[in-house]
């Protein structure tokens, strides 16, 4: 028996790798195969992506329900927010459009004495965003979001890279309360923090 | 160039062979890594360790089979994607997690487009007219339900079974580069 590309093709290698149905021998075949084989690989990256994407369908409820295409409003407004961005960090005005089923997006503005930030979540839709020059020096910087007064709830590192960090969080993701997202330069000490409240609004 | 030789020449450190094994096997590395990592952000960074730690093990003897440098490959990207993928949740069980969702990422517009793949699905699904074809689906990628359990249930042959699935993924393929290919640079 040859294990080559006919031999994989006849037998569905592709699906049932994916699947996990393969033996341990039928495995390693595969994988001698397959990780030189372009059309191969073409397949699995497909597949992947297919089913990656049905899942995350399944997991949001929706997988049964057709959807209008939703994404040109967002695009147009994602540009808009970029250009907006390329005024600098004093000028990035707090704007949220909301359109029928159109994607929300937030962007943050900088703490100022009492003002906030107030996100209404209303669907899956809305995020949260921050678009922030980098400082003039630094190569890491942590960003982290806590509940007022209290520790983190979650922390992550950034690596330099691009004119901008930017940050996207899903507003159904965070609880009704009012947050602090700071973004900070373990090295030189250098800080910077929105302050933001999350009401669900269903 | 074959094989042993590629292996060859990467031992003696002859120029040009650790390019070559980075042209021949880098998008099955990419595969493998986009599969095993939960932090795809890094998938660069991966990428190069990867073939660090490949090409040490080479000179090192490790390879014990020339013919198996693709499934030797597809094992240490595995590792190292784990090994991360690890490191992270340790790093993360120190504070309550939001979500693996909460993205942090240079471009959250490409990861929101990502998400636009999953909207194209709703689309294939909805085209699905017939019942059976959505069933076999969702029986598959979401109940990942055994393939031949579902052919006997179900009725099919092998075959039909495939070109439902077929059909689907080929029609996910077309839209989603219709996506691609009208979304703004």
């Amino acid at each position: 028996m040859t294990f080559d590309h006919t031999y994989f093709q006849k037998n569905d290698s592709v699906n049932r790798f994916l699947a996990g149905d393969l033996d341990e021998e039928e495995t390693q075949r595969f994988q001698d195969h397959f990780m030189q084989c372009e059309h191969c690989l073409d397949q699995l990256e497909l597949d992947q992506s297919f089913a990656s994407a049905i899942k995350a369908q399944a997991s949001e409820g929706q997988i049964a329900e057709p959807v209008q295409r939703r994404n040109q409003p967002f695009l147009m407004w994602a540009a808009a927010l970029l250009l907006l961005g390329n005024l600098g960090l004093a000028t990035i005005i707090l704007r949220q459009r909301s359109e029928p089923q159109a994607i929300k997006l937030y962007t943050l503005i900088q703490s100022r004495g009492n003002e906030e930030n107030l996100i209404s979540v209303v669907d899956d839709d809305t995020w949260i965003v921050v678009r922030q020059p980098w400082p003039e020096s630094g190569e890491t910087f942590e960003v982290s979001i806590a509940r007022e007064h209290k520790s983190p709830v979650w922390r992550k590192t950034l690596p330099r890279s691009g004119d901008f960090m930017e940050i996207a969080i899903p507003g159904t993701l965070l609880e009704q309360a009012t947050y602090s997202l700071t973004l900070r330069d373990p090295a030189s000490n250098w800080e910077t923090a929105y302050r933001f409240t999350v009401a669900h609004q269903n | 160039m074959e094989l042993p030789e590629l292996v060859r020449a990467i031992r003696e450190n002859l120029p040009g062979a650790s390019d070559e094994l980075v042209k021949r096997f880098g998008q099955g590395v990419r595969f493998a890594l986009r599969r095993e990592s939960h932090r795809p952000f890094i998938l660069e960074d991966l990428f190069q360790e990867t073939f660090c730690i490949a090409l040490e093990q080479i000179k090192q003897g490790k390879l014990k089979e020339c013919n198996s440098l693709g499934s030797f490959l597809y094992g240490i990207a595995r590792l190292t994607a784990w090994d991360t993928n690890r490191a992270e949740k340790k790093r993360q069980d120190r504070y309550v997690p939001l979500t693996s969702d909460v993205l942090v990422h240079q471009d959250p517009y490409h990861q929101l487009q990502r998400r636009e793949s999953a909207q194209i699905v709703r689309k294939v699904i909805h085209q699905l007219t017939n019942p059976r074809d959505r069933e076999v689906i969702f029986r598959v990628y979401l109940a990942e339900e055994d393939r031949a359990q579902i052919c006997q249930d179900m009725a099919l042959t092998p075959q039909q079974f495939n070109l439902i699935l077929h059909r689907a993924r080929e029609r996910y393929r077309e839209l989603y580069l219709q996506e691609v290919n009208l979304a703004p640079t």
